[in-house]
C-alpha cells in the first residue's frame, strides 16, 4: 500500500520539477509608484492619513490604534513558525503614481492589463473567469480592484447606486459616508482586538466599503480583487460591509501577488454587520504567492475577519478557499447576537511545499436559538503544516442554540502535518454543540479504482480531493466554484504524492 | 484580590526559602529544583490552566497540609514486589523504569512533587505473572509518588482507592506484552488536588485506564500515555459527575510514537449545579508512527444553566497512513427520552437518573464502584 504512495510521490515529483512554477499570477507590473520609505512611527501613520486627506477624527483613530499596538506583544499561539518580522523594514504605503482616476477610462492601461492577465477584467461588460458565454443574462459582478495600498477602480458604481447600494473604496467612504464609517468601523473588530488588527487599524490604506440599504437585494455580486505588486511593502486593507434590515449581499474576494524571495506581510481586517433579517455571504479565494518549493518567499497572511449578526434572524456566511500564502493566520468568525441568527463557516485549506496554515473560525452564540455550522476541509501535502483552530462558545443567553462542526483533514505524503484544535465551551443546558473531526490519507482503494479505469494517479487524486471538498465548493457562487476547483487542481499539480 | 493571587514565581520564591523535603534522600531533586528556580511554574492564565485557577491550588501548596499521622496502606499479593519509595531498592526500580516517561517542562507542577515528596511506593510485577489486584488504599503526606513496572507478559490490575493528596504522581511502564488495568477512583473532596499519570507502553503491551471522578473543590488530572513500541494499545475511559461548585479538569495526551498503535478514549461527564468540567484531550501522532489508529470521544451533559463545560479535543498528526478521529458533544438530558420513560410509569427524577446512568455507562464498566462513589445513583 504505502509503496504505491511512494511511487506516486516520485511520479508527480518529477513532473513538478519538469513543469517548474505553476503560480500564474506571479508576475510583476512595471509601474511608477509613490511609496513611503520603510519604517513605522506616528509620522508615518499621519502621512498615510494625510495622503488620503482624511478628517481629523480618522487620523486620531489611527494614532490611538498605533499607540495601543506598540504596547501589544506579538502573538505566538498559532501552530506556525517564522522569524520575527521587522516592522521597521516594511514600507506601509505604496500606490501607483498620479491622481486617483475618476472613472475607468482614466485608469492606467498597464493596470488594466494586469487585472486582465489575472482574469479579472475591469471592463463593465466582462465576466469573471470561468464563465465562458458572453450571454447578457449571465450574472454580472462589480469589482473593486485594490493595487498595493489603493483602490484603483470600482466598476458598476452607477448601476449599484440606482439600487441605493454603496460600493466604493474605504478612502472614498471616509470622505462620502463618514457617519456610517464612524458608526461601524472598529465596532466588530475593535482596534486592540489583536496585534495585527491593531497594526491594520493604524496603517490601513484602502479596501472596500459596502452599504446595502433596507430591504434591498444587491442586484449583482460584489467583489474585491487585492493585488500586492510593490516590493518590500505590506498590504493592510480594511473592508467594511453593512447590510441594513432585510438586505442581502454576496461578496467575493480574490487576491494574488508576484513571486519574490522575500516574505511580504498582508494584515487585513474585514468587518461585517448584518442588521435584522439581513444576510451577508462572503466568499474568498485566497491565492497569495505561497513561496517556492524550498519555502523561500511568499506572503504572510495574518488576517482578522469577523461578522456580527446584530439583528434578529440575520445571517452571515463565510466561505473560504485557501490555497496561497506562505503562512495563513485567519479565523473568519461570527458573533451571533440577534435571536435566531445564523452563522456559517465553510473552508477548504490546501497547503503544500513549506506552507503553513492555522485557520478556522469562532462562533460566539449570544442570542437565543442562534445556529452555527462549521465545515472545514484541510488538505496537507509536501512538508506543509495545516491546522484547524476553532472556538464554539455558548454564552448564558443562548437558550436553545445549536452548533454543528465537521473538520476533516486529508494527508498527502508522509512529511506533512494535519492538526485540529477546537475549543468547545458551553454555559447553558439547552444549547447543543456537536463536533466531529477525522484525519486520513487519500484512500488506496479509491486511487486503485480510478487507475483501473485509466485515470492517471494525479488526476485521480485531484478528483478525490475535489470530492472531499464538495461540501464547501457547493456553497460558493458559481463563478467562484469553477475558479476554486481549477485553482485546487493547479495547486495539487506536483504536490500530490 | 486578583492582584494578590499567588503566581508561579512568588510561590517558587517562598518554597525555595523553605528548601526541599528530606524523604527518599537518594532521589535526584536537581531537575525539580532547577525548574522551580528558573521560575518555570505555570503562571495564572497559562494555556494549560485556562479553565482552572492555579492560584487556588498554589495557596494549598503554600499552606502545606500536614497529614503525617496517616499511615501507608497498600494491599498486594505475594508475587508482587512493593517497596517504600524511601527504600534504596526504589532507586533500583527507578533505573528499571528507564528514561523519563514525561517531559518535566511540559508538566512543570510535577517539579513540586519532586521537591516536596513525602511518601510513595515502587511496585514491580515480575515477568509472566498474573497476580491479583494491587490496591493503593492510602499514602501519608501531601506529595506522593507511585511507580509501577509491569515486566514482560505480566498482567495486573492497579486500583487507586479514593484518598486525598495535594499532588500525586503515578508513573507506569508496561513492558513488551504486558498489561496494566489501572482503576482510579476519585470521591468527592473538599480539597484542592492535582495528579499526573504518566505511562509508557512498549511493544504489544496494553494499558487501560478506567477513571471515575466526582469533583473536588479543585481537582485536576493530567494523563500522558505514550505508545512507545510497535502495536501498543491504550484505552482510556473516564466518567464524572459534578454537583454544586465542584471543579474537575482532565488534561489528557496520547502520544503515538511507534507504528501500528491503537488508542481509544471515551469520556462521559455530567455537570450540575454551578460546577465546571474541563476535558482537554490530545492525540499526537509522531513522524513515522504509521498505521496508527486513534480515536477520542467525549460527550457531556449540562444539567443546569449555571454549570460550565469546556472541551478541547485536539489532533496533532505528522504521519499520513493513519486513522484518527475525535468527536465531542455538549447538550442537555434528552427530554424526549425522559418522556418515553414517563409514558411507561417511571417518574421524571427516576427517569433522569436512569438516563444519566446509561449515559455514563458508555465510559464505565464497574457499576458497583460507580454507585459506591456516588457517580451514579
Amino acid at each position: 500500500m504505502s509503496e504505491r504512495s511512494n511511487e506516486l510521490t516520485d511520479l508527480v515529483g518529477e513532473e513538478h520539477a519538469a513543469t517548474g512554477h505553476d503560480y500564474a499570477a506571479g508576475f510583476v507590473t512595471e509601474i511608477d509608484t509613490d511609496t513611503l520609505p520603510p519604517g513605522l512611527d506616528e509620522d508615518v501613520v499621519r502621512a498615510i492619513s494625510a495622503k488620503k486627506a482624511e478628517p481629523a477624527w480618522m487620523t486620531e483613530w489611527r494614532l490611538d490604534a498605533f499607540r495601543r499596538w506598540q504596547e501589544m506583544p506579538t502573538p505566538r499561539w498559532a501552530h506556525v513558525q517564522f522569524p520575527d518580522i521587522d516592522f521597521q523594514g516594511i514600507s506601509y504605503f505604496s500606490a501607483p503614481k498620479g491622481d486617483a482616476p475618476k472613472s475607468l477610462d482614466e485608469v492606467d492601461p498597464e493596470l488594466l492589463r494586469t487585472y486582465e492577465k489575472l482574469g479579472i477584467p475591469l471592463h463593465e461588460r466582462a465576466r469573471l473567469a470561468g464563465v465562458e458565454a458572453e450571454d447578457e443574462e449571465a450574472p454580472q459582478v462589480a469589482v473593486d480592484a485594490v493595487f498595493d495600498s489603493v483602490s484603483v477602480a470600482t466598476t458598476f458604481k452607477e448601476r449599484l447606486a440606482e439600487a441605493g447600494v454603496v460600493f466604493c473604496s474605504m478612502s472614498e467612504a471616509i470622505q462620502e459616508h463618514p457617519e456610517l464609517v464612524r458608526k461601524y468601523l472598529g465596532s466588530v473588530v475593535p482596534k486592540p482586538d489583536n496585534f495585527y488588527a491593531a497594526l491594520n487599524s493604524a496603517v490601513f490604506s484602502d479596501g472596500s466599503f459596502v452599504y446595502v440599504p433596507k430591504n434591498t437585494r444587491c442586484p449583482m455580486e460584489l467583489s474585491t480583487y487585492f493585488r500586492i505588486n510593490a516590493e518590500n511593502t505590506g498590504q493592510f486593507e480594511r473592508t467594511l460591509i453593512i447590510a441594513d434590515e432585510g438586505a442581502y449581499v454576496s461578496y467575493l474576494e480574490g487576491c494574488t501577488a508576484p513571486m519574490r524571495d522575500d516574505n511580504q506581510l498582508h494584515a487585513a481586517v474585514v468587518e461585517l454587520v448584518a442588521l435584522e433579517d439581513a444576510e451577508i455571504k462572503y466568499s474568498t479565494v485566497q491565492n497569495w504567492y505561497p513561496g517556492d518549493a524550498e519555502g523561500n518567499g511568499g506572503i504572510y497572511n495574518f488576517v482578522t475577519k469577523r461578522g456580527t449578526c446584530l439583528g434578529d434572524r440575520s445571517k452571515i456566511s463565510w466561505t473560504q478557499v485557501e490555497t496561497g500564502s506562505a503562512i495563513t493566520w485567519k479565523y473568519p468568525s461570527v458573533m451571533l447576537r440577534g435571536a435566531d441568527s445564523v452563522g456559517e463557516f465553510y473552508s477548504v485549506a490546501l497547503t503544500r511545499n513549506f506552507q503553513q496554515a492555522d485557520t478556522g473560525t469562532k462562533m460566539t452564540h449570544i442570542g437565543p436559538r442562534t445556529k452555527s455550522t462549521i465545515v472545514s476541509k484541510g488538505i496537507s501535502a509536501g512538508r506543509s503544516q495545516n491546522s484547524y483552530r476553532g472556538r464554539v462558545r455558548m454564552n448564558p443567553g443562548a437558550k436553545g442554540a445549536r452548533n454543528y462542526t465537521q473538520c476533516d483533514s486529508l494527508l498527502i505524503g508522509d512529511t506533512c502535518g494535519a492538526h485540529t484544535f477546537p475549543y468547545i465551551e458551553s454555559k447553558l443546558s439547552t444549547a447543543v454543540v456537536e463536533h466531529e473531526a477525522t484525519t486520513s490519507k487519500v484512500s488506496d482503494e479509491q486511487l486503485f479504482l480510478c487507475q483501473q479505469r485509466g485515470i492517471d494517479p494525479e488526476k485521480a487524486v485531484a478528483m478525490i480531493v475535489n470530492g472531499f471538498c464538495r461540501d464547501v465548493f457547493r456553497t460558493l457562487p458559481m463563478e467562484f466554484a469553477v475558479e476554486a476547483a481549477k485553482l485546487l487542481e493547479v495547486s495539487l499539480e506536483g504536490a500530490v504524492g | 484580590m486578583a492582584g494578590l493571587a499567588l503566581n508561579g514565581a512568588s510561590l517558587a520564591e517562598k518554597l525555595l526559602a523553605r528548601g526541599p523535603t528530606s524523604y527518599a534522600p537518594w532521589l535526584d531533586r536537581r531537575p525539580h529544583l532547577d525548574l522551580i528556580e528558573q521560575r518555570a511554574l505555570p503562571e495564572l492564565r497559562a494555556e494549560a490552566w485556562r479553565h482552572t485557577n492555579i492560584a487556588r491550588w498554589y495557596e494549598t501548596v503554600l499552606a502545606g497540609t500536614e497529614r503525617a499521622t496517616r499511615s501507608r496502606r497498600v494491599e498486594f499479593p505475594g508475587e508482587v514486589e512493593v517497596v517504600d519509595f524511601a527504600d534504596p531498592r526504589a532507586a533500583e526500580l527507578l533505573v528499571l523504569r528507564g528514561e523519563e516517561i514525561f517531559r518535566l517542562d511540559a508538566q512543570p507542577i510535577a517539579a513540586l512533587n519532586g521537591m516536596l515528596l513525602g511518601s510513595g511506593v515502587a511496585i514491580r510485577v515480575p515477568a509472566g505473572t498474573v497476580p491479583s489486584p494491587v490496591r493503593i488504599v492510602d499514602l501519608p503526606a501531601a506529595y506522593q509518588r507511585i511507580l509501577v513496572i509491569v515486566e514482560p507478559d505480566a498482567r495486573v490490575e492497579l486500583i487507586e482507592e479514593p484518598s486525598s493528596y495535594t499532588h500525586r504522581l503515578v508513573e507506569a511502564v508496561v513492558q513488551p506484552g504486558g498489561r496494566l488495568l489501572h482503576r482510579r477512583l476519585q470521591a468527592a473532596s473538599p480539597d484542592r488536588e492535582c495528579s499526573l499519570v504518566a505511562v509508557r507502553v512498549q511493544a504489544n503491551a496494553h494499558y487501560e485506564l478506567s477513571q471515575l471522578s466526582l469533583g473536588g473543590d479543585l481537582r485536576r488530572n493530567d494523563i500522558v500515555a505514550t505508545l512507545a513500541g510497535n502495536a501498543a494499545n491504550v484505552t482510556l475511559r473516564g466518567a464524572w459527575r459534578l454537583v454544586e461548585s465542584q471543579h474537575l479538569d482532565n488534561q489528557v495526551a496520547v502520544h503515538h510514537d511507534a507504528p501500528g498503535g491503537t488508542s481509544r478514549q471515551t469520556f462521559r461527564g455530567v455537570a450540575d449545579g454551578r460546577s465546571r468540567a474541563v476535558l482537554n484531550g490530545r492525540i499526537e501522532i509522531a513522524p513515522g508512527a504509521q498505521q496508527s489508529d486513534a480515536t477520542l470521544n467525549t460527550k457531556n451533559l449540562l444539567a443546569s444553566d449555571t454549570a460550565e463545560v469546556y472541551a478541547k479535543p485536539e489532533l496533532e498528526i505528522y504521519a499520513n497512513d493513519v486513522k484518527c478521529s475525535h468527536g465531542a458533544t455538549i447538550g442537555a438530558i434528552d427530554e424526549d427520552a425522559v418522556h418515553y420513560f414517563r409514558t411507561r410509569g417511571i417518574d421524571a427524577p427516576t427517569a433522569r437518573s436512569l438516563f444519566v446512568r446509561g449515559f455514563l455507562r458508555e465510559a464505565i464498566d464497574d457499576v458497583e464502584t460507580a454507585r459506591r462513589l456516588g457517580v451514579i445513583q
